[in-house]
C-alpha cells in the first residue's frame, strides 16, 4: 500500500489546517480537546448533584448562580433537575467523554502512526465523523440551557417514563434534543468506526503483519468491529422512541394511564427497548474499555522496559471479550420479570467473560514481573487502571451472579461497581494515553511531577468516591434517589455521603491541575525529542513537527514485534520495529 | 456469602501483587529487565484456575436463582401490588385467593386499579360521558357569533383529541370488557378482594406477588427482605416469598435495637438541626421504588407489617372489601 510519499508542503490556511482538517494527528486532537471539554462539564455536573447527597438539608447559592433559579431555587435543588443533572452525567461520560474521546483521539493517532500508513483511509470520512461528533456535543451540552431541563430519565432513557412531558419536565424538549444529539453520534460512530476498520486492514506498511500490530491498535479494531455492530441497533431503538413520542405509535407503550386519562396505546413493551437498549448498551462497555486495555498494555509494557507477557493470548482474550460482549446484555435486565430460565443463560454467558478478563489482568502482572519499572505518569495511571479494572471486575461477579442481583439491582453497589470497573479504568488510561502520547500530539514534554501529582488525587479519591457506595448498596440504598431522607433507615448513612462528597469534590477540582498542565504544555512544555520513552512501535519514528503524509520519504519497513524489550544480545533495551532482524535472531 | 469468599482474597491478592510488582521492579539503571514474552502453561494455569472457580459460583448461583425464582409453593396467598407516580398501592385477593380481574381502561378516580365489576364498569361510562360532555360544551362556548373558535388552532385540536380519546375508550369498554347481564358472574373474584395502602404479611405464610404498574416503570423493593421486581407497565410480573420474621420480632432482636439507637441519635440530631421536633424511629419493614420514576422517586414508599395470623386477621375485617364498597 506505499504510495507514493506526499512531500507537497503548501501553505495551508487556517481553516484547512485547524478546523474542517483531514489529517488524522489534527482530527486527532480534536477530538481530545472536546472531549476534555465535555469531560469537564461532565464532572462538574456530578459535584453538583453530590453536594445534595452529602448535604440535604443545605443551601447552596452557588447552584442557582451556575443552574439558573427554576434548577435550584434559594440555592436548593430541584429534584427533576437533580435526575436531569445525573442522567446527563451518565450520558456525557458514556458517550462523548469514553467512546466518542477515548476511541476518537487515539484511534485516530494512533493507527495511522502506529501501522506505518500516511493517513486514515478516507481524510474527508474522518472529517465529516468528527464534525458530527462536534454536533452532536453541543445539542446534548445545549439541552442543558433550556428552561424545561435536560432529559431526566437516566441516561439509559427508560420509557414511558422518556416518552411524555407528562411525567417529568425533562421528555419534552431536552429528551428530543438528547435523540437528536445521540443519532448524530451514532453516524458519527459508525463513519469513524468504518474507516478504522478499513485502515487497519488496508493500509499497514510492508511487514506489519496482523500479529506484529501494536495491541493498541488490535484493541481499537476490535471496539470499532464491536461499535459497527452494536450502534445501529441503537439507532433503531432510538427511532423507534421517536416515533413513539411523536407519531402515536406504540411500540414501547401498553396500557398507560395518564393523568389526562388512559392512552390509546396498546400491545408494546418497555422491555422490547431495554433489550435493544442493551444490546448495544453491553457492547458498549466493551467499546470503552477495550481501547483503555489497549493503552494500558503499550504503556505497561514500554515502561517495564518488558515484552508484553502473552501478546497472543491478549489478542485472543480481547477477541474473546469482544464477542462475548454481545450475549451478556440480559444480565441488566434480571430484574424486569423476564423469563427466570433467560436469567439463567445470562448469569452464565456473564461469568464466562471474567475468564478472558482474568487472563488479561495476570498478563499484566506478569509484565510488570522482573521489569524495570519507569514511573512515568503514564505508567502510573495504566498501574492504576489494572487495579481498578480489577477491583471493579470483582464486584462484577457478585452482580452478575442473578441470585445475589437480586439484592443488588439499581442500588448503590452498582453505581460503586461500574464507575470502578468501566469509569475509573478507561478515564485513567485515557490520562495515561495523553501523558504517554503527548509528545506526538504536540511535540513538547507534559510536567511529570504535576502529573503525579494528579495521579495520586485521582486515584485516591476515585476509590475513595466509589468504594464506600458498595456499602451504602449492601445496606439497601437506591441510586438516582434525589434525597434519602426520608427514609430514617438510611440515616446511619448521612455521614458517609458526606465522605462521598468531599472526596468527589476533591476529586473534580483537583482535576484542574490537568487542564493546567495540559495547556500550559502544549504551549511552554520542553520540546520533545523524537523517542522519549524509547518504545519500539513506528509512532516513534516519525518527525516531532506534524507533517502531512507522516515519514519523509519512504514508509518505514517492519521487521518485528512491537515488544521487543530488554531483548538478550541487543545492546539497548528497545529495538525498533523498523530494525531489521540479525541474521541469527528469532522474531520472539 | 460463598461468592464473598472467593472474591475478596482475589481483590486483595491480585492488587497487592500489582503493587509489590510495581514497586520492587522500580526501574534502576545498572539492572535489565527480564525478557520474558509468553508461556503457554502459564496461560493455561490462569486460565483454567478462574474458569474452575467461576463454574462453582455459577453453578451455585443458579440452584439459588432457580430455588428463588421457581418455587410454586402450595397454598400461597395471592397479593397484588401496583405502583403509580408516586406510590403505591396493594390489593388481597381475599378468600377465593383469586384476585379480580383489571383493566387499565376502567381507571378513574375511585377505582385506581382499573379493577371490573360491574359497577366500576358504569362508573367509567359516567365518567367518560361527563368528560366528553365538558369538552363539547367547552367548545360550544369558544365559538364566537360566526361560529368561528376563539381558541388556538393547537388547543382546539387537542380538546378534540381528547374528546374522540375518551369516545373510543368507552367504546373499547364496550366492546372488550362489559359482557352485560353476565358482568357480575364473570367478574365476581373481584368481590372479596380487598384494596388498601400498606402491605401486611403473614409470618410463614407462602405469598405469590403480582406487580403491575400504571404509568412508567416502578420497582418495588424491600431492602430488609432483598425483594426486588419490576412493576411494568402493559405486563404483569411475580415473585414468590415466605416471610420469616415478623415486624416485633426483628424490634426485639439486640442488634436491631443496637442499630436503631445510633440511627435516631443521628435522625434527632438532623432534626434539632432544621428545628423540627424529636422523633422516635423505630424498626419497620418498608417498600420503596428502585427505579427512577420521576420526581418524587426517592419518596415513593409503603409501610410493609409482617405479624401473625390473628393480628392480620383482625387487621384486614376492618378493611371493606369491593363488593362492600359497591352496595354502600
Amino acid at each position: 500500500m506505499a504510495h507514493d510519499a506526499h512531500d507537497h508542503h503548501h501553505k495551508e490556511s487556517f481553516i484547512t489546517k485547524y478546523i474542517f482538517t483531514q489529517d488524522h494527528k489534527m482530527i486527532g486532537k480534536q477530538y481530545l480537546v472536546t472531549a476534555i471539554i465535555m469531560g469537564g462539564i461532565g464532572i462538574a455536573l456530578s459535584a453538583l448533584f453530590r453536594l445534595k447527597l452529602g448535604w440535604p438539608d443545605d443551601k447552596f447559592p452557588l447552584l442557582e448562580s451556575i443552574l439558573g433559579s427554576d434548577a435550584a431555587p434559594d440555592g436548593l435543588l430541584d429534584s427533576n433537575w437533580y435526575l436531569g443533572l445525573v442522567t446527563l452525567h451518565g450520558t456525557i461520560m458514556v458517550f462523548f467523554v469514553l467512546t466518542g474521546g477515548l476511541s476518537g483521539t487515539f484511534s485516530n493517532l494512533l493507527i495511522p502512526l502506529q501501522i506505518g500508513a500516511r493517513d486514515m483511509a478516507s481524510g474527508l470520512l474522518n472529517m465529516i465523523a468528527y464534525w458530527l461528533f462536534f454536533i452532536s456535543s453541543a445539542l446534548m451540552a445545549a439541552s442543558l440551557f433550556i428552561e424545561t431541563g435536560p432529559a431526566m430519565a437516566g441516561w439509559t432513557v427508560y420509557p414511558p417514563l422518556s416518552v411524555l412531558e407528562e411525567f417529568q419536565p425533562g421528555s419534552g424538549l431536552g429528551m428530543t434534543l438528547w435523540l437528536s444529539s445521540m443519532a448524530v453520534f451514532i453516524a458519527s460512530s459508525l463513519i469513524g468506526g468504518i474507516n478504522y476498520i478499513v485502515t487497519i486492514l488496508n493500509l499497514r506498511t510492508k511487514g506489519m503483519t496482523m500479529t506484529r500490530l501494536p495491541l493498541t491498535i488490535w484493541a481499537f479494531f476490535i471496539t470499532a468491529i464491536l461499535g459497527v455492530l452494536s450502534f445501529p441497533v441503537l439507532l433503531s431503538c432510538a427511532v423507534l422512541l421517536l416515533m413513539d413520542r411523536g407519531f402515536g405509535t406504540s411500540f414501547y407503550m401498553s396500557d398507560i394511564v395518564t393523568s389526562s386519562g388512559a392512552l390509546d396505546a396498546t400491545g408494546g413493551s418497555p422491555i422490547l427497548y431495554e433489550h435493544l437498549f442493551w444490546f448495544l448498551g453491553h457492547p458498549e462497555v466493551y467499546i470503552i474499555l477495550l481501547p483503555a486495555l489497549g493503552i494500558t498494555s503499550e504503556v505497561i509494557s514500554t515502561m517495564s522496559r518488558k515484552p508484553i507477557f502473552g501478546y497472543r493470548a491478549m489478542i485472543g482474550s480481547m477477541l474473546a471479550i469482544g464477542f462475548l460482549s454481545f450475549i451478556v446484555w440480559g444480565h441488566h435486565m434480571f430484574m424486569t420479570g423476564m423469563n427466570p430460565f433467560l436469567g439463567g443463560v445470562f448469569t452464565f454467558t456473564t461469568l464466562l467473560i471474567a475468564i478472558p478478563s482474568a487472563v488479561k489482568v495476570f498478563n499484566y502482572i506478569t509484565t510488570i514481573w522482573k521489569g524495570n519499572v519507569i514511573m512515568t505518569p503514564a505508567m502510573l495511571f495504566s498501574i492504576g487502571s489494572v487495579s481498578t479494572f480489577i477491583s471493579g471486575g470483582i464486584t462484577g461477579i457478585i452482580l452478575a451472579d442473578s441470585a445475589l442481583d437480586i439484592s443488588q439491582h439499581d442500588t448503590y453497589f452498582v453505581v460503586g461497581h461500574f464507575h470502578i470497573v468501566m469509569g475509573m479504568t478507561a478515564i485513567l488510561a485515557m490520562f495515561a494515553g495523553v501523558y504517554h502520547w503527548f509528545p506526538k500530539l504536540y511535540g513538547k514534554m507534559m510536567n511529570l511531577r504535576m502529573g503525579m501529582v494528579h495521579f495520586w488525587f485521582t486515584i485516591v479519591c476515585g476509590y475513595g468516591v466509589f468504594i464506600p457506595m458498595h456499602f451504602l448498596g449492601e445496606g439497601g440504598m437506591p441510586r438516582r434517589y434525589y434525597e434519602n431522607t426520608n427514609f430514617p433507615m438510611f440515616d446511619h448513612f448521612l455521614d458517609l455521603n458526606v465522605l462521598i462528597s468531599i472526596f468527589a469534590t476533591i476529586g473534580v477540582v483537583s482535576q484542574v491541575i490537568f487542564f493546567f498542565n495540559f495547556i500550559y504544555s502544549s504551549f511552554k512544555g520542553p520540546k520533545a525529542s523524537q523517542n522519549p520513552w524509547n518504545a519500539n512501535s513506528l509512532e516513534w519514528t516519525t518527525p516531532v513537527e506534524h507533517i502531512h503524509g507522516n515519514w519523509h520519504g519512504e514508509l518505514p519497513v517492519v521487521y518485528r514485534w512491537p515488544y521487543d524489550y530488554s531483548k538478550p544480545g541487543k545492546e539497548n533495551d528497545f529495538v525498533p520495529q523498523n530494525v531489521p532482524l540479525d541474521a541469527d535472531e528469532e522474531e520472539h | 456469602m460463598f461468592n464473598w469468599w472467593v472474591i475478596l482474597p482475589v481483590f486483595f491478592l491480585t492488587n497487592g501483587v500489582l503493587f509489590v510488582f510495581s514497586w520492587k521492579y522500580y526501574y534502576r539503571q545498572e539492572r535489565k529487565a527480564l525478557y520474558f514474552p509468553h508461556d503457554n502453561k502459564l496461560e493455561l494455569i490462569w486460565t483454567i484456575v478462574p474458569a474452575v472457580a467461576l463454574s462453582a459460583i455459577v453453578i451455585y448461583g443458579l440452584k439459588t436463582w432457580n430455588d428463588i425464582m421457581f418455587n410454586d409453593q402450595e397454598g400461597a396467598k395471592v397479593v397484588e401490588v401496583y405502583g403509580f407516580q408516586f406510590g403505591w398501592w396493594t390489593r388481597y385477593s381475599g378468600d377465593d385467593n383469586v384476585l379480580g380481574k383489571a383493566d387499565y381502561k376502567l381507571i378513574t378516580a375511585s377505582n385506581p386499579l382499573g379493577v371490573i365489576t360491574s359497577e366500576n364498569i358504569q362508573n367509567s361510562y359516567n365518567y367518560l360521558d361527563g368528560e366528553v360532555e365538558k369538552i363539547n360544551l367547552l367548545l360550544s362556548e369558544s365559538k364566537n357569533v360566526e361560529g368561528e373558535y376563539f381558541l388556538s388552532a393547537n388547543n382546539v385540536d387537542s380538546l378534540i383529541g381528547r374528546m374522540e380519546r375518551f369516545k373510543r375508550q368507552k367504546y373499547r369498554i364496550k366492546s372488550a370488557i362489559d359482557r352485560g347481564d353476565q358482568n357480575d358472574s364473570v367478574y365476581k373474584s373481584a368481590n372479596d378482594d380487598v384494596l388498601v395502602q400498606e402491605l401486611h404479611l403473614v409470618k410463614d405464610q407462602p405469598y405469590a406477588m403480582t406487580f403491575r404498574s400504571k404509568d412508567v416503570i416502578h420497582c418495588p423493593w424491600v431492602p430488609h427482605l432483598r425483594m426486588q421486581i419490576n412493576a411494568v407497565p402493559g405486563m404483569e410480573t411475580s415473585f414468590n416469598f415466605t416471610p420469616t420474621t415478623t415486624t416485633q420480632e426483628m424490634r426485639a432482636k439486640p442488634e436491631v435495637i443496637e442499630h436503631y439507637r445510633v440511627i435516631n441519635e443521628i435522625h434527632n440530631e438532623r432534626l434539632k438541626k432544621l428545628g423540627e421536633k424529636e422523633e422516635k424511629v423505630e424498626f419497620n419493614y418498608l417498600l420503596m421504588c428502585n427505579k427512577i420514576c420521576g420526581a418524587a422517586h426517592s419518596n415513593m414508599k409503603m409501610d410493609v407489617v409482617i405479624e401473625t395470623a390473628e393480628e392480620f386477621n383482625s387487621w384486614i375485617a376492618e378493611k371493606p372489601t369491593y363488593a362492600q364498597k359497591a352496595s354502600e
